[in-house]
């Protein structure tokens, strides 16, 4: 473990009060006035472990703390961004801060999760008003949504809890009920994006504990349940973090990103898209990543051969978090079974890639055609505007995106200016 | 930058590095052995380099150890010439055998050709008589002489801290006589201490000054291909950011100089890979140590820094291969579209669990100087995972010929192709 440079350490407690409050509370507690700063370990899983010494270009790396508060939403950077042609990009809603992963109910509801606070909120259209409701709160990292059948699924860090009928509820929304709290509570990279398959089962990612490090069997994988928690089996192992996956409309395989360690340099390895096409299969970590590249610490003696490799590279440290596939009709026809994909933007690299949203073209075979920025303009001198999170679709064909930087949410449409159901 | 200047910088740097001396360049010059006494073989433990990462598994560590060659050199019935594959057309032969550690390789005007060593201390040459040739030790007792050049009668010997030659060489081969000294100013230090050596087109000695670690930031004398007059006067700097090259050669047409770099160690099995670089300006920076292959920084000293800021190579050459000594073929022997191609030897990997390399390739080039790729050339080296020999160097004989080096088993290859036979035999 490195030991801290004095005035590392006192970056290093900066930023841990200022960003964190991803923290564990033992980690958050800033140096003694007076303490010889060299001797500050740091705490398990943090994401500085493997930072080189001496080296201050590296010493200035660390994740980025968004605002504090969602911005209003006459601050949010709307004129900035940049679609293709004849698309459009409105505001949907805001002040939700730190809005994440993003789900729609049957009735219209959009749900979004939140990480860095307690909150899980509900966004209802009222003839072209939107109303964002705080459905639930004082819960522990829920970034994890999931709705099928009325009932909205929530994952925190450790624990993945229902809500029956909660359309029919926003105003009085039932107690949650736990189905499955067999999960480690590890805080790096524990908080979860979650999803339910065409199986019916709900598949839950467990995180590696640890930018790297030898992952226990019951981490670093894509785990599947059943709807009311039971018959829990290891889908997919060797993945590092996943924030964000959903199904091929058609093949009905599983598409996942795939974030890539830290501190091996500014451009590799870079982050993956993958493809399961069958249960079981072992994507790499720590062993391998980006699919060529052996790991300097665990790849010794180890062939990136032996793993699934990703279907395409989406940029080194650039956070690949949510992803949808594009089954409406309003954009235009290439757009049918692309993939969407946010990504959150870079902290591990001097200079920043990603803070955007992706689209992926696929070959029928499924493999990956080519790819080329959707909406960007979130990352302006090498400084965040906002950072893209999560899509989700629409019933009207529309895309939305997902903002923790300014708690806000965006709709993206095709053709005639920006229209919102109802507004005219 | 200038003759002057250089030599002031290079002064400067080792005053500066006497009050705070890295270990590496604490070693003493090596002692001047007698020309009985064989130089040890040193394999520094590969423990003791910088990047290395702690790997618990000792069969996985057991594989990445450095290769030691054969303490002798094979006999000629021994060598694996049987097992040998070369394209359609071409065949190999031995040149010349029991040349314990055969490193660089050069040609004299009279048809010697002389051979270095790297964990020995001898020079050799070879002199064909009649088809029958003959070995012979023309200096000896000398510190890591890997790099040789020839010029105009002269044949010019790097060793790890100094430049000598010995005048008019091929006229007394019995009798050579003591290098002299002509440029010594070079730190020591054993990490890519040794030296590869060759005569630009400007008649000017090019020597690679390699970087004195696994990874680390190099002193400025380091880490770079620099250039001098053959009375030792004038050095300057024609490429930096050079980790360790240990071959190169200029284009026949553009004259520009092509040169082999070797990657950093410990980082990935399967990365960096080696570099093939072309300079096309003088003072040129190839990335070491801040970025590898073009494309990625270093884990250790990249961050802050983009690859952008470096001469990209102009083709990747295997992680850990060992690309060392290659030359550009303008014999008329092989088929046409050798001409003008490189032939890389590719000593082969020991910091990767399977190894890779131990091979001839060949590069084709475009009409710009660009790669248009390469291939496998001269094969059969790297048997179930172990060496049975390793390329070195290759040279290019009058005939069209060319010879290959293998510090392994000791000897010197010929490959020619059709009815291309040994002169005489």
């Amino acid at each position: 473990m490195p030991t801290l440079h004095p005035t590392r350490s006192l970056l290093l407690a900066a930023t841990m009060v200022a960003s964190m409050a991803a923290w564990p509370a033992a980690a958050q507690q800033p140096p003694a006035a007076g303490a010889p700063a060299a001797a500050q370990p740091l705490p398990p899983g943090s994401p500085l472990i493997g930072r080189p010494d001496s080296n201050p270009a590296a010493a200035k790396l660390a994740p980025v703390a968004p605002p504090p508060l969602a911005a209003s939403a006459d601050k949010l950077p709307t004129a900035k961004l940049k679609v293709p042609k004849g698309f459009n990009v409105e505001v949907y809603a805001s002040g939700m801060q730190n809005a994440r992963s993003l789900r729609v109910g049957d009735k219209g509801t959009v749900f979004a999760g939140t990480r860095l606070i307690d909150k899980v909120y509900a966004i209802v259209d009222k003839d072209g008003k939107r109303e964002v409701k705080t459905l639930y709160t004082g819960l522990y990292r829920p970034n994890g949504l999931a709705f099928r059948n009325g009932t909205l699924y929530i994952a925190e860090l450790s624990k993945i809890s229902k809500a029956e009928n909660i359309e029919d509820n926003l105003d009085n929304p039932p107690k949650l009920t736990m189905i499955y709290d067999d999960l480690p509570k590890d805080e790096a990279h524990g908080w979860k994006f979650i999803g339910i398959g065409p199986d019916n089962k709900l598949y839950v990612p467990v995180g590696q504990p640890c930018n790297n490090c030898m992952p226990s069997d019951r981490h670093a994988q894509i785990r599947r349940i059943n709807l009311d928690g039971s018959g829990a089996e290891v889908f997919a192992r060797g993945v590092r973090m996943t924030v964000g996956f959903d199904w091929h409309p058609v093949s009905k395989d599983l598409y996942f990103n795939d974030n890539g360690r830290d501190w091996m340099s500014e451009d590799a390895p870079e982050d993956e898209l993958n493809r399961a096409t069958k249960a079981g299969e072992h994507f790499g970590s720590p062993f391998c990543y980006q699919g060529n590249l052996p790991d300097p610490e665990f790849g010794w003696g180890r062939s990136c051969d032996e793993f699934t490799k990703p279907v395409m590279l989406t940029g080194p440290h650039s956070a690949g978090l949510g992803l949808r596939f594009y089954t409406g009709s309003m954009f235009p026809k290439k757009y049918q079974n692309a993939i969407f994909i946010a990504r959150h933007g870079s902290w591990n690299r001097s200079k920043k890639v990603g803070g955007d949203v992706i689209v992926v073209y696929l070959n029928r075979n499924g493999t990956v055609k080519s790819w080329e920025p959707f909406l960007t303009g979130f990352l302006e001198n090498n400084s965040y505007i906002g950072r893209p999170v999560d899509v989700e679709l629409m019933k009207d064909g529309s895309l939305l995106v997902s903002d923790d930087w300014n708690g806000a949410v965006y709709r993206i449409s095709y053709g005639k200016p920006a229209r919102v159901a109802g507004k005219q | 930058m200038t003759a002057a200047f250089m030599r002031a910088a290079a002064i400067a740097a080792v005053g500066t590095f006497a009050g705070t001396m890295p270990s590496w360049a604490q070693q003493s010059p090596a002692p001047a052995a007698s020309a009985s006494t064989p130089m040890p073989i040193h394999q520094p433990p590969p423990t003791t380099v910088p990047g290395r990462p702690d790997i618990p598994n000792a069969e996985v560590n057991a594989k990445l150890r450095g290769v030691a060659p054969p303490p002798l050199p094979a006999p000629e019935d021994k060598l694996p010439v049987a097992q040998l594959k070369l394209p359609k057309g071409f065949k190999i032969e031995v040149y010349a055998s029991g040349i314990a550690n055969a490193r660089s390789l050069r040609l004299g005007d009279k048809g010697t050709v002389f051979v270095s060593n790297r964990l020995l201390d001898k020079v050799y040459a070879i002199v064909d008589r009649g088809g029958k040739r003959d070995v012979k030790v023309i200096a000896s007792g000398l510190d890591r002489p890997n790099g040789l050049a020839f010029h105009k009668g002269t044949l010019y010997i790097a060793e790890g801290t100094r430049i000598s030659k010995l005048e008019n060489i091929e006229d007394k081969l019995d009798d050579p006589g003591k290098p002299v000294v002509i440029y010594s100013d070079f730190l020591n230090h054993q990490s890519h201490g040794w030296k590869f050596m060759g005569l630009g087109p400007d008649e000017k000695l090019y020597v690679n000054v390699g970087a004195p670690c696994n990874i680390c930031e190099p002193p400025e004398t380091n880490g770079q291909i620099r250039r001098i007059n053959l009375d030792g006067s004038g050095p300057e700097v024609v490429a930096r950011g050079v980790r360790n090259s240990v071959g190169f050669d200029w284009h026949p047409v553009s004259k520009e100089l092509y040169f082999t770099d070797n990657g950093r160690d410990w980082l990935s099995e399967d990365l960096p890979n080696d570099e093939l670089n072309r300079v096309t300006k003088a003072g040129q920076h190839f990335g070491f140590p801040y970025c590898h292959q073009g494309d990625f920084t270093d884990r250790e000293m990249g961050w802050g820094r983009s690859c952008d800021e470096f001469q990209k190579p102009v083709a990747l050459l295997g992680p850990h291969s060992a690309a060392l000594g290659m030359r550009f073929y303008t014999g008329t022997m092989f088929p046409k579209d050798y001409r003008n191609a490189i032939f890389i030897a590719r000593h082969g990997s020991w910091n990767k669990t399977r190894k890779i390399g131990g091979d001839i390739i060949v590069a084709k080039l475009n009409r710009d100087g660009s790669v248009k790729s390469w291939e496998p050339f001269l094969t059969g080296f790297l048997q179930n995972n172990d060496y049975i020999g390793r390329p070195v160097d290759v040279l290019v004989m009058k005939d069209g010929a060319l010879l290959v080096s293998d510090d392994h088993s000791g000897a010197v290859y010929r490959i020619s192709y059709g009815d291309g036979r040994v002169a005489g035999r």
